[in-house]
């Protein structure tokens, strides 16, 4: 058993590096792989060279991290909550976010303002959230998830009528909330990669914790396990590596609600490996994505949001057949 | 501050008077002219049938006294070849000229409000193909003629302006906003044509970098001002891929006012590599009205392209 994850962790590691090669040598610009190497050797042409480091390489990392960043949170949202149409958007970060993108668009704010008021305010969201599902000290997984919906939809709400009352802003908001990493620059990268690295390890520290809590937050207990902690611990670093996640690229659907089962179905529920595992998958995904996004209209460019449900969701229903299938002949 | 409202109101009554006068006192003055223009308003023979901009063919009764105008740019064009006095119903975009704001909007977002449109009793709607099929059927049923005009390049816009002008019985002024245009376009183009082409890219929006390819007019335009749109290459609106902008390396980015903001423009990898950002010849347009809307002001929008483009030419 130990072996066949192993390999399966190599596989997944060598179509990680297989991946970000094609996508540094695809793109709108085609550019031979021979220039592409003479770039990584220091030759190259200016335009090649701008092209490759200061566009493609930052966009790679980025989807890269964010890929990575929302499957692992998915991964331990769907745990933690015991609950497999849990996704990291679960608890209102996605609404709070296209929240303060939508002010952000509609003040003229500029680029980085509109990264931050969407960090910003999915923040608040979860916040709020996490406020009215705490009753003295405990949270109740249900209350929270419940209360996510509502709120989601409150905010829905308003951010359907800012768009009715400014209604010339009204596509770049709807753009804007399908996702995209096309002005992905360095400083994108220096912000995103080290805290949703950070924060993933540290989630994964807690894997086995969350292990426990998936057998029922009382047996985890007996166990020895503080779930209170791991809960609010898990909640707060998860969405604010979701805020982030989404203030760079938007909000991608469906990352981190099939990644984490795709990975399940591979490589089975024990959250030490799973967590990992699937974070590589999501890294996988969201590069091949963007390199859709990137080439299938080029020299136009699709918003990643739409490449991940079309290719995600008919993937998906093929493995869950699949396993159906598996499961009957057993 | 009540005192003032008062004040105002007089003071635009007594502007409304005299325009008034003005109109009647032009009556009395040119009145060889008006006989001239009876006997050309025969020419316009009620009922009219004329043919719309979806190939379909309109009956109009009678000589329209109320228009609802359901696009911004059909307003613009009923004012500028002197019918604005009846227009009674407009959508809530329209901003141009100045007076439309006080005309009831009986339209928005959302399309037509059927309702309101029916209040103003109308005797021609002026459509836009987003007006609304259903909306505008049910219009048709009552017995009010719709006529669909949708210019999508400056030709069409002269045929815009000329079955307004024939419907509204104003061919003759309606012929003189068509030749100022077609002046002032050859004016500039005269200037430009024998310069070299600079390449140019217009950014719609920088988040998505939102571009205008082939077949909007602000492809059309930079064409006649001497101008290549290096995203020619994608139609329509479109999402552009900043890769290939640094390969095309424009000479020229234009923007408008609601694009974003030009400092970000210019520190963006990417954008930073451009000669256009590198020669600081990034230029924001002073209205997005005037390089978007299918009216005779398109002209305005073109000179000011031009100018970006070829400064030296118009010295």
């Amino acid at each position: 058993m130990k072996i066949k994850k192993s390999l399966y962790f190599t596989a997944a590691f060598f179509i990680l590096v297989f991946s970000a090669i094609l996508s540094i040598s695809a793109g709108a610009v085609e550019i031979p792989l021979q220039d592409v190497l003479n770039v990584f050797l220091g030759k190259g042409t200016e335009i090649n060279k701008t092209i490759i480091f200061s566009l493609r390489l930052p966009r790679l990392i980025v989807s890269a991290f964010v890929g990575m960043g929302l499957s692992v949170v998915g991964t331990f949202f769907q745990g933690l909550l015991r609950n497999p149409m849990a996704d990291p958007y679960i608890l209102g970060v996605s609404s709070g976010a296209a929240f303060g993108a939508t002010i952000a668009i509609i003040l003229n704010l500029g680029i980085f303002g509109l990264s931050f008021m969407a960090f910003l305010s999915a923040i608040l969201t979860v916040f709020f959230v996490y406020t009215i599902s705490k009753t003295g000290t405990r949270v109740s997984m249900t209350t929270m998830l419940l209360a996510g919906i509502a709120v989601s939809a409150f905010i829905s709400a308003i951010i359907s009528l800012m768009m009715l009352l400014n209604h010339d802003q009204f596509s770049r908001i709807i753009f804007w909330t399908m996702g995209g990493f096309g002005l992905v620059t360095w400083n994108n990268v220096y912000v995103s990669a080290p805290i949703i690295t950070v924060g993933s390890f540290i989630m994964y520290l807690f894997s086995r914790d969350v292990n426990a809590i998936l057998t029922g937050e009382e047996s985890a207990e007996h166990l020895g396990v503080n779930t209170e902690f791991v809960k609010k611990l898990i909640l707060a670093i998860g969405s604010l590596v979701t805020a982030l996640s989404v203030s760079v690229g938007g909000i991608i659907g469906f990352v981190g609600l099939i990644v984490p089962h795709i990975a399940r179905l591979i490589i089975g529920p024990d959250n030490r490996y799973l967590v990992p595992f699937s974070g590589i998958l999501g890294a996988v995904f969201l590069i091949l994505a963007d390199l859709f996004a990137r080439v299938l209209l080029k020299p136009m460019e699709i918003p990643i949001g739409i490449i991940t449900a079309a290719f995600g969701g008919p993937f998906f229903l093929y493995l869950l057949v699949r396993s159906k299938q598996k499961s009957e002949r057993m | 501050m009540k005192r003032f409202k008062g004040l105002l109101a007089l003071f635009l009554v007594f502007i409304l008077a005299f325009s008034l006068v003005a109109c009647s006192t032009n009556t009395v003055t040119k009145q060889p002219d008006n006989t001239k223009s009876a006997t050309e308003a025969v020419k316009t023979q009620f009922p009219l049938k004329i043919t719309d901009f979806l190939g379909r063919e309109v009956t109009i009764v009678k000589a329209p006294q109320r228009i609802v105008s359901l696009a911004p740019s059909t307003t613009e064009i009923i004012y500028a070849i002197g019918a604005g006095d009846k227009v009674v119903g407009v959508t809530d975009y329209d901003n141009y000229p100045e007076q439309v704001k006080n005309v009831p909007k009986v339209g928005g977002f959302k399309g037509p409000n059927v309702e309101a449109i029916t209040a103003q009793k109308p005797d021609i709607i002026f459509a836009s193909k987003l007006s609304g099929k259903e909306q505008m059927e049910a219009l048709e049923k009552m017995g009010i003629p719709v006529v669909v005009l949708e210019a999508t390049n400056i030709d069409q816009i002269y045929q815009s302006i000329k079955l307004i002008g024939e419907i509204t019985g104003n061919d003759k002024k309606a012929e003189e906003v068509i030749s100022n245009m077609q002046n002032k376009i050859k004016e500039i183009s005269d200037k430009v044509k024998d310069l070299p082409k600079v390449s140019t890219f217009y950014l719609v929006s920088l988040d998505g970098n939102w571009t205008a390819g082939k077949g909007t007019f602000i492809d059309e335009l930079i064409n006649i001002a001497g101008g290549k749109n290096v995203a020619d290459d994608v139609n329509g609106w479109a999402q552009y891929s900043i890769e290939e902008l640094v390969k095309k390396n424009p000479d020229v980015i234009i923007t408008s006012p609601h694009a974003g903001n030009v400092n970000d423009i210019k520190t963006m990898a990417g954008y930073k590599e451009t000669n256009a950002v590198k020669n600081d010849k990034v230029f924001v347009i002073s209205d997005d009205n005037i390089i978007n809307r299918a009216s005779n002001r398109i002209v305005l929008g073109l000179e000011e392209i031009a100018k970006f483009l070829h400064p030296e030419a118009f010295k």
